[in-house]
């Protein structure tokens, strides 16, 4: 069930009209609670199970070490936990990669070694739930929040509908007290939710559906097309991947605030990055922060040398790529990733005490510079992302910087500007006017705003549905 | 002044909450509003939106109408094969026999078989335009489908007003199912009619497999100018396997559906009702796609067209071996100069049969006519007595039994 289809309006119309009907907060939580293992057993009830079950477990343990005051106790309940949430991400998600690996590895040292492939089907969010539920488990062990006892809540806050499937990623600490706080009607709220999930369903349907015209067919086979439109396609995707991804997490974002619940922001107009960490703040925020918290720093941040640094940066990264899909290709996106950022700092320390450098970098020319430095290092690192194979990849890139002829782009480029310029309009619009200005604005115009946008949305509605990137994930 | 703050924050809250109310009320309206319109005006003023093909081509006739209303009409009907190639702006001066001259346009939509073709005679009578004479072609590779341009569960369901959905209703497998889907369109118009309207105000917006502006390239006889006269005459070998997906399964193991027959005995009905004189015709073939019929299908196809014929006593001539291959860009699509040469030769040898009434001396006729008028002649058919002034398809009723090749098998 996607957010973008009529099965969900219907759906979420009528455990809305439910959820505010009822005056129990118990019911209210138990409500949501059927409704998010419908909504996910709508793709498989069997693996709507397992994550219940994986979360049962968690609840389980984490209850057994807060109760535990033996420090190797609660350390050896903490392993147990991360064994059974990394090993399902692994089975369910890297098994025949590692195993596909290994048989190319083999069979470049001379052994041939034939791997059975396992037959198993990847849980949909499987990586956001994970790092849900770890972030939680390591929160308790902490001893930063207490285990939650009610079983129901503890549910709910994995298996919450909005964010169940591909995020924001949301934390134990933040969601948790949000659950046992009773909930009021609020026309802003409404107001606010409606708003984000519409912009959600104009970034899919509007933009990254329609970018996705540009992009398959040039990455599906590169080698006939010509230089040009092989870089149009690859910005394509830059902006896809963020209309697709961000208008996901909008619209998760909107219908939790209409059920009154907040989720954190997940992305904060991250082309306008000026360097590649600006970038890494304003991108996926919540997996950026995770990967902070939880990676980064446990394993020293930058508190170490440069190499120590530098090392953690490309650690936290590659796994951050990894974490993304089971292939070579995001592994490599990760490196790179880990690469630009250790470039950056190393960049940022050569330029302290350069005033004249520092100043020009400051200046209005010097950022637009460096913005568009970060988006064209970012949309390489797309290529990757996108590309299924390294040949793919490679050929894109080659016949951008070795000029070859070919086909031009797959549709006219007149969509690409528009949604170029639209996007523009939107950023400039977000970035100088204030939100509490747009409140003054008349209630109508707003309301046609509102409705043209949504018109908008099923006017460019793509012909068949695509489903979102990061479920994939 | 603590209370005084606590009034003021409560007044600001509230104002917020009529804001935010006000905003989302305004915008449910708006959007209410835009699809209500966008309903109203495609079922009404605004048919073009709804079926761009019909819209246009009734926009251009009228046109042509308006110019010389008194000139009688004879209306071609019929697939993309007719739509390319016939040009009634090159035909020859036709005369009927006290000397006028008619009024030729071309009305086929892309797709047709006979349901189709009924559904659009249907719509021009409703739309108050009544032919006086009508030529119809028949696609054999079309008499076994059992869905049409329109009465497809699929894409075609967003092109049919209420009537069309009246009459389909009595010919689909499913019209439940067609009934629901139409409500459904019917629900969010903006979004059902969204590739029309995109290929209307930003095709170059559409992805080329969507483009369906074809209807942009009408001359002002409806015939569809695509292409160049200096075209070079080759066979296109991706339009011919196109093609030949399309329609080589259907060409091996063709029955004829007992919708599309149930349809062609309605639409003579219909002309017999209206007092129509009505001539069926067979577009030209290139030899490889002449090739991809299965000797029983070819057997079964002319078994039953000279059946109808004899059994409804219409005229049905088949020209599909009328033209040499060079015309062919995929081996049934005439390219222009093809399509000059074929209307100069049809216009003559059988619109002008048609017009005069000379129905026997037609060329090529697959059975010949026991009256040759152009006078409603006796058969099995019986229409009903019309229930309502303007629906008078679903006033039609078919007694004539199946045709002995008949198979039912969907």
């Amino acid at each position: 069930m996607q957010f973008c289809s009529q099965k969900f309006f219907l759906f979420f119309l009528l455990i809305f009209t439910l959820y505010w009907a009822l005056p129990w907060r118990r019911v209210r939580v138990g409500l949501l609670l059927v409704a998010s293992f419908y909504f996910y057993a709508s793709w498989n009830k069997w693996l709507a199970l397992l994550i219940c079950g994986s979360t049962l477990l968690d609840y389980l343990l984490a209850l057994g070490m807060e109760r535990s005051t033996a420090p190797w106790r609660r350390r050896l309940l903490l392993c147990v936990s991360l064994f059974a949430n990394l090993g399902l991400l692994c089975y369910f998600k890297y098994a025949n990669f590692f195993l596909l690996s290994l048989h190319d590895a083999l069979k470049v040292v001379g052994l041939s070694v034939w791997f059975r492939p396992l037959n198993v089907l990847l849980p949909v969010g499987i990586s956001f739930y994970t790092f849900e539920a770890i972030n939680y488990m390591v929160d308790v062990y902490r001893r930063r929040i207490p285990a939650e006892r009610n079983l129901g809540d503890f549910m709910l806050f994995i298996l919450f509908f909005p964010h169940l499937i591909a995020g924001p990623i949301v934390r134990a600490r933040d969601f948790l007290p949000q659950i046992k706080r009773p909930k009021r009607w609020s026309w802003g709220r409404m107001y606010l939710g409606t708003g984000y999930f519409l912009m959600g369903l104009v970034k899919k349907l509007a933009i990254a559906d329609r970018m996705a015209e540009y992009v398959d067919p040039v990455f599906a086979d590169p080698s006939v097309y010509r230089g040009s439109a092989i870089v149009f396609a690859a910005i394509a995707y830059a902006v896809q991947i963020y209309g697709d991804f961000s208008g996901y997490s909008d619209m998760a974002i909107g219908t939790a605030h209409m059920l009154g619940y907040k989720l954190a922001r997940n992305f904060n107009m991250p082309y306008l990055a000026d360097n590649i960490a600006d970038f890494w703040h304003r991108w996926h925020i919540s997996l950026s922060s995770w990967l902070r918290d939880y990676l980064f720093i446990p394993l020293g941040g930058s508190r170490g040398s440069r190499w120590q640094t530098a090392r953690n940066l490309l650690i936290t990264m590659t796994l951050g790529g990894l974490w993304h899909g089971a292939s070579w290709t995001f592994v490599f996106w990760g490196v790179l990733h880990g690469w630009f950022l250790v470039l950056h700092r190393l960049f940022r320390d050569f330029n302290k005490g350069r005033l004249r450098l520092e100043q020009f970098l400051h200046s209005g020319l010097g950022r637009l510079l460096c913005t568009l430095l970060t988006f064209s290092c970012v949309t390489v690192g797309w290529v990757f992302f996108r590309a299924t194979t390294f040949g793919t990849a490679f050929t894109l890139l080659y016949r951008v910087a070795v000029w070859h002829s070919g086909l031009g782009t797959p549709i006219p480029l007149l969509n690409l500007r528009c949604t170029l310029l639209f996007l523009a309009i939107c950023h400039a619009v977000a970035y100088w006017v204030p939100w509490r200005k747009l409140w003054r604005v008349p209630a109508p115009i707003q309301g046609f705003v509102y409705a043209a946008a949504l018109v908008l949305a099923q006017v460019l509605a793509p012909d068949n549905g695509k489903v979102f990137i990061y479920f994939q994930f | 002044m603590c209370e005084c703050d606590t009034t003021s924050r409560r007044r600001k809250k509230q104002r917020l909450a009529a804001h935010t109310r006000a905003c989302l009320l305004w915008g449910l309206t708006f959007f209410a509003a835009a699809h209500i319109g966008m309903l109203i005006a495609t079922q009404s003023f605004w048919p073009h939106l709804r079926d761009p093909e019909f819209g246009y081509k009734l926009s251009a006739l009228r046109r042509q109408r308006a110019e010389d209303p008194d000139r009688p009409l004879l209306i071609l009907l019929g697939s993309s094969r007719t739509g390319q190639g016939i040009r009634p702006g090159v035909l020859p001066e036709l005369r009927t026999l006290d000397g006028r001259i008619p009024l030729v346009f071309n009305f086929s939509q892309v797709g047709s078989g006979p349901l189709a073709e009924l559904v659009t005679l249907c719509r021009l009578l409703d739309a108050g335009i009544r032919p006086d004479w009508l030529a119809v072609e028949i696609l054999p590779a079309l008499l076994g489908r059992t869905v049409d341009a329109f009465g497809d569960v699929g894409t075609g369901i967003s092109r049919l007003s209420w009537k069309d959905v009246i009459l389909l209703s009595r010919y689909v497998r499913d019209p439940h199912t067609m009934r629901r889907r139409w409500y459904k369109d019917q629900l969010a118009p903006w979004y059902a009619q969204r590739f029309s309207v995109m290929n209307h105000y930003a095709s170059n917006c559409v992805p080329w497999r969507l483009r369906l502006d074809h209807w942009k390239q009408l001359d002002r006889w409806g015939w569809s100018d695509i292409g160049q006269d200096n075209q070079p005459l080759v066979l296109n070998p991706t339009a011919l396997e196109v093609t030949r997906t399309t329609y080589y399964v259907d060409l091996q193991t063709l029955h004829i559906s007992s919708m599309q027959d149930h349809a062609l005995h309605d639409l003579i009905a219909l002309c017999r009702q209206e007092n129509i004189p009505l001539l069926f015709y067979l577009m030209p073939e290139g030899t490889i796609f002449r090739g991809w019929y299965a000797p029983a299908v070819s057997t079964r196809i002319n078994d039953y067209l000279t059946h109808l014929s004899r059994e409804c006593n219409v005229p049905i001539v088949d020209l599909r071996t009328w033209m040499e291959d060079k015309y062919f860009g995929d081996s049934h699509h005439l390219y222009r100069q093809g399509a000059t040469l074929f209307t100069r030769r049809f216009g003559p040898e059988v619109l002008a049969c048609l017009v005069q009434g000379r129905l026997a001396s037609l060329p090529f006729l697959m059975a010949p006519l026991s009256h040759p008028s152009t006078e409603p002649g006796p058969g099995p058919l019986t229409v009903l007595p019309k229930p309502s002034k303007r629906t008078k398809s679903a006033a039609l009723s078919i007694t004539g039994g199946a045709p002995p090749t008949m198979e039912k098998r969907d």
